[in-house]
């Protein structure tokens, strides 16, 4: 038996790991919550806008290191990272105005609209194709560990290492600030409670003098940055590749479900939901556990629940829990 | 002229397949038209689906690929020693593992609702769940060990890929009826979702577990469906070799040609056999109530029809359908590559072929079927030809083949923009519905 | 005799082809109460809202103050100084009972809007306790008084309101007929439709009796409950 380093194993191989990939579901399944609030629809382009986004935040940082900018430690993107916020903004904007506007003044089926949401995504899918191909693009620099696994070991004498890396690291902090700022955003101000009560009922909104393409513009700007954000984040943590962003479709709508769809705090609490059970579900315990039990009991099994590549298996296991036991949500979406 | 109007759309599409045969190759077209051919089977399929109950579901790929791994369960040469070492084992796992989910269901509406409940059946399906895993696992490992540069699988049944085509539909009915019955009756997005993830998990699983299928290592050799004969019998047949020379044509070409020809009639006679169902059933008192559902789900359950049963119906009876065009296409194509299975070949450009061809409608989705079909191939030899011309005035260099990369992306881009196009301009489509 | 304050006069229209409304006219005076009763499908909602501007009319025209206001959109009435309270979804039921009332004074620039708030809270004492309470959590009377405050967050000078009391208790009925007085006392118009027609003209300076979108009778609310006619026709004898 010997707790602490099982403790550390846990930590470096879930707890880390899962508050880093929750902290990214969670900033993209915001913005499909948002969507779903305001717009009242499920937007399936949600996962290539965060490609299209990260495409313009890994050009823009090559054109820094090509002129030798860059941030120290931190990876130079986050020095790119506003200005493709506001490319990834612009384009939801126009999308907004050529595409979604006509359908809300109609007052279209959110069906319809869903299924105009996949012509987006084709179109943003073959965007970000020919901007950038489909192979995998390493965009990562500065220091690559916060916390240096041998140096963890020299600190405390344990046998098992704990590594934290920079863009880990980066990515829980960038959560924190956006949820932070989106919710004070939502709980304090006017614009925010305006977008709350526009969401809440529609009518009456409009009776109360609410502007609703005003709303809908906030929304999308709100909604773009933070997929431009997450996709960078889970770009610079995982290494980019255009096409691997429509299956992060999947794990961020069973996280906005599971919270609730509409309800912004639902979408983070179900983000690391997600992300935990999706660690849990597809990590080797074997390490964790043969520190806790003797060896003979163990066998030579792995303890690994399911492979990595079923880890969409997990989300939609989630996702139809959910659906079957309460398709409200945790916090009784819509 | 209006009244002719649908004729005057078909006889387009057919030009361009004549077109093709006459400047590129007949081969080419034939190819490209089978595929059309089978992708209108698919676009009826989600046309039930969409045009008779508005239900959106975005997991097509999944019965498409699910039709392919009936040729292969079905059809593929029987591996006995890959059998011997841990297929019946396996089919006990997977039944035990039914069982447990079955009495899962059965527990859940017995025990009374509750903490104790939950907790309860959590930690049931969580024993299950590693009582499965002990009894499948070894039988995995066994039947993976035997000869895995050949097999490595549990092999076939080794019958006619013909067989296979209900199979794979019966396969996609059973995946539909389950995510049918967890998705059906909530908002209707959740359908679009939990479909998703269904698809991607059946490929998944037809691409990661080589016992199956061989996974991502391919499966080839899968024999012709009857009465389809091999291009090397033809060609050493005397009774097709006379006559194609008496006429002075090349025995090869002749025989590729007459394969797929041979395809064309047979997929032709399942399209026009369930376009003639789907009439049929449309103008029964059983389509007009459907109809009546889609067009107002709320009166019609006032009037006491099951809306969600009926739903649950056409959802299965649609997934049937493209289970299977799936499974011909996999014994037209002789082997199951899982790779190839992209949503957003399957899935997506599916959906423009029906809202191009007019949802609701039969003859809409195969007029979209064969157009966005032919489209889809044509780019591939057609788009590089049209940068070139593009791009001509362009100097060489960087930026020109830059632009000619760019050329294999455009078929995205293109498909999107005229899905979008549609919807918004002619959301009827080409040949509305009556 | 001179202009009425508010006035929807020879009001004709419907939402799609066919006209509810027929030459049907509604005014009130600033701190009266003007109540419209009638059978069910009478198309008593619709003649207030024909007033608040959410249908269009064939013929006629609503003037506030004199000023022409037939061809502006509920929204821009609102800025006008008119407030309306919608019989069902009148709430934000996500947001709190202080929210609520924030909201409603959306469209306000001025500093004023606490001060707004304190009388409403001393108008509705029970909405200062509950005010970091969500709405949606409240009793139906209270939910009522919501969405009133949040109508009256605009300082509007005419208050709308379209069946205030449907399900709720005969207490919570008395309660809120109670306060409906007392804004009126403070120089508000008040033109209400109502179900409860005995109990509304009881408080009502005018009644409009309403059938198939016709004014039928016309009077104080104190007369029309003397009428026999209208006793027997529209008030169960």
């Amino acid at each position: 038996m010997d707790i602490l380093n099982a403790l550390v194993a846990f930590l470096n191989f879930v707890v880390v790991p899962g508050l880093a990939y929750g902290s990214q579901l969670a900033l993209g399944a915001l913005g499909i919550t948002l969507i779903f609030s305001v717009l009242r629809f499920s937007n399936f382009a949600h996962g290539d806008t965060m490609a299209f986004g990260t495409a313009f935040v890994i050009l823009f940082t090559w054109w820094f290191q090509s002129m030798g900018i860059t941030a120290g430690p931190l990876p130079t993107a986050l020095l790119a990272l506003p200005l493709g916020i506001l490319v990834t903004v612009a384009m939801v904007l126009a999308t907004d105005r050529m595409v979604y506007r006509f359908y809300r003044k109609q007052r279209a089926k959110p069906i319809i609209v869903v299924i105009v949401s996949t012509g987006v995504m084709f179109v943003m899918n073959g965007l970000v194709r020919m901007i950038i191909g489909t192979s995998e693009q390493n965009f990562t620099d500065g220091a690559r560990m916060m916390l240096n696994p041998q140096d963890f070991k020299a600190a405390t004498g344990l046998a098992e290492p704990l590594a934290i890396k920079t863009t880990q690291a980066l990515s829980l902090g960038a959560a924190v600030i956006c949820c932070a700022l989106l919710f004070w955003f939502l709980q304090r101000t006017r614009t925010g409670k305006s977008m709350r009560a526009y969401s809440d009922n529609e009518d009456l909104a409009l009776l109360s003098g609410i502007n609703p393409e005003r709303v809908v513009r906030i929304t999308w700007i709100i909604a773009g940055a933070l997929a431009c954000i997450a996709g960078t984040l889970y770009g610079l943590d995982k290494s980019y590749r255009g096409v691997v962003y429509f299956s992060l479709l999947m794990p961020m709508f069973a996280a906005a479900i599971v919270g609730g769809l509409g309800s912004p705090l639902g979408a983070v609490v179900g983000s690391f939901i997600v992300a935990f059970s999706e660690l849990i579900v597809t990590s080797a315990w074997k390490k964790i556990f043969g520190y806790l039990f003797p060896p003979e009991w163990l066998g030579d099994g792995l303890y690994q629940a399911l492979s990595t590549d079923y880890k969409v298996a997990v989300s939609f296991g989630i996702l139809i829990i959910v659906l079957l036991i309460r398709p409200q949500g945790i916090y009784g979406g819509k | 002229m209006a009244r002719y109007r649908n004729l005057w759309l078909f006889a387009g599409v057919a030009l361009l397949f004549i077109l093709t045969g006459a400047l590129q190759s007949w081969n080419l077209s034939l190819n490209i038209l089978n595929l059309a051919l089978l992708s209108a089977i698919m676009a009826i399929g989600v046309n039930i689906q969409w045009g008779y109950a508005g239900l959106f579901s975005t997991g097509i790929v999944g019965s498409v690929a699910l039709g392919g791994l009936a040729v292969v369960l079905v059809s593929s040469k029987p591996v006995p020693e890959g059998w011997a070492a841990g297929g019946p084992r396996i089919f006990g796992a997977l039944l035990f593992g039914a069982l447990a989910i079955a009495l899962a269901v059965w527990l859940y509406r017995k025990l009374k609702p509750g903490a104790a409940r939950t907790l309860a059946l959590t930690l049931f399906l969580i024993v299950a769940f590693f009582i499965y895993r002990m009894i499948l696992d070894p039988a995995v490992l066994a039947v993976e060990a035997n000869n895995p540069a050949q097999a490595g699988n549990i092999g076939g049944l080794g019958l006619n890929s013909l067989l296979a085509w209900p199979v794979g539909a019966a396969l996609a009915a059973a995946a539909a009826w389950v995510i049918g019955k967890i998705a059906l009756g909530l908002r209707e997005d959740y359908l679009a979702i939990a479909t998703l993830g269904i698809a991607e998990i059946i490929v998944t699983v037809m691409r990661n577990e080589d016992w199956l299928d061989r996974g991502v290592k391919n499966l080839i050799d899968l024999p012709r469906p009857w009465p389809v004969p091999k291009e090397i019998d033809l060609q050493t047949n005397p009774a097709f070799l006379e006559p194609v020379a008496s006429l002075g044509l090349d025995p090869v070409t002749a025989s590729t040609i007459m394969v797929k020809l041979l395809y064309a009639t047979m997929f032709g006679l399942v399209l026009l056999l369930l376009v003639w169902g789907c009439e049929r059933a449309l103008n029964s008192p059983w389509g007009r109530m459907v109809r009546a559902i889609r067009d107002n789900e709320i009166s019609a359950a006032a009037m006491g029809k099951d809306v969600k049963f009926r739903h649950l119906q056409i959802f299965i009876i649609g997934s049937a359908v493209v289970g299977l065009a799936g499974a011909m296409m996999t014994s037209m194509e002789g082997q199951l590559t899982p790779p190839s299975y992209l949503p957003l070949r399957f899935t997506f450009l599916i959906w423009v072929m029906v809202i191009v061809g007019g949802s609701g409608n039969n003859w809409g989705a195969i007029l979209g079927g064969l157009l966005i079909g032919w489209l889809y191939l044509a780019v591939e030899f057609l788009g590089p030809h049209l940068m070139e011309v593009l791009t001509s005035g362009l100097p060489a260099g960087a930026l020109k083949d830059h632009l000619k990369d760019t050329a294999a992306h455009m078929r995205l881009l293109t498909l999107g923009v005229v899905l979008l196009l549609v919807l918004r301009f002619a959301p009827k489509g080409l040949i509305p519905e009556k | 005799m001179a202009e009425p304050f508010l006035i929807g006069e020879n009001m004709t229209g419907g939402y799609g082809a066919v006209d509810i409304l027929h030459d049907c006219t509604l005014a009130v005076e600033p701190g009266e109460i003007a109540v419209i009763v009638g059978p069910n499908g009478a198309g008593k909602s619709t003649a207030m809202k024909a007033v608040f501007g959410m249908l269009r009319l064939r013929q006629g025209a609503v003037r506030l103050a004199g000023e022409d206001i037939t061809g502006l959109t509920p929204q821009a009435r609102v800025r006008k100084g008119m407030g309306f309270v919608p019989q069902t979804h009148n709430i934000f039921t996500g947001m709190t009972v202080e929210e609520n009332l924030e909201m409603g004074a959306f469209i306000r620039e001025d500093e004023g809007i606490r001060g707004t708030m304190e009388q409403i809270y001393d108008l509705f004492p029970i909405l200062r306790q509950k005010r970091f309470q969500k709405a949606g959590e409240l009793s139906g009377g209270q939910r009522q008084q919501v969405a009133v405050g949040r109508a009256l967050m605009t300082q509007p000078k005419v208050l709308m309101l379209d069946e205030p009391t449907a399900g709720v208790s005969p207490i919570v009925m008395d309660e809120l007929f109670d306060r409906i007085i007392e804004i009126a006392r403070t120089g508000i118009s008040i033109l209400m439709v109502e179900q409860n027609a005995r109990q509304a003209l009881e408080i009502a300076d005018k009644g409009y009796v309403l059938v198939q979108g016709r004014n039928r009778y016309t009077d104080t609310g104190a007369a029309l409950l003397a009428d026999p006619d209208v006793r027997k026709s529209f008030l169960g004898g």
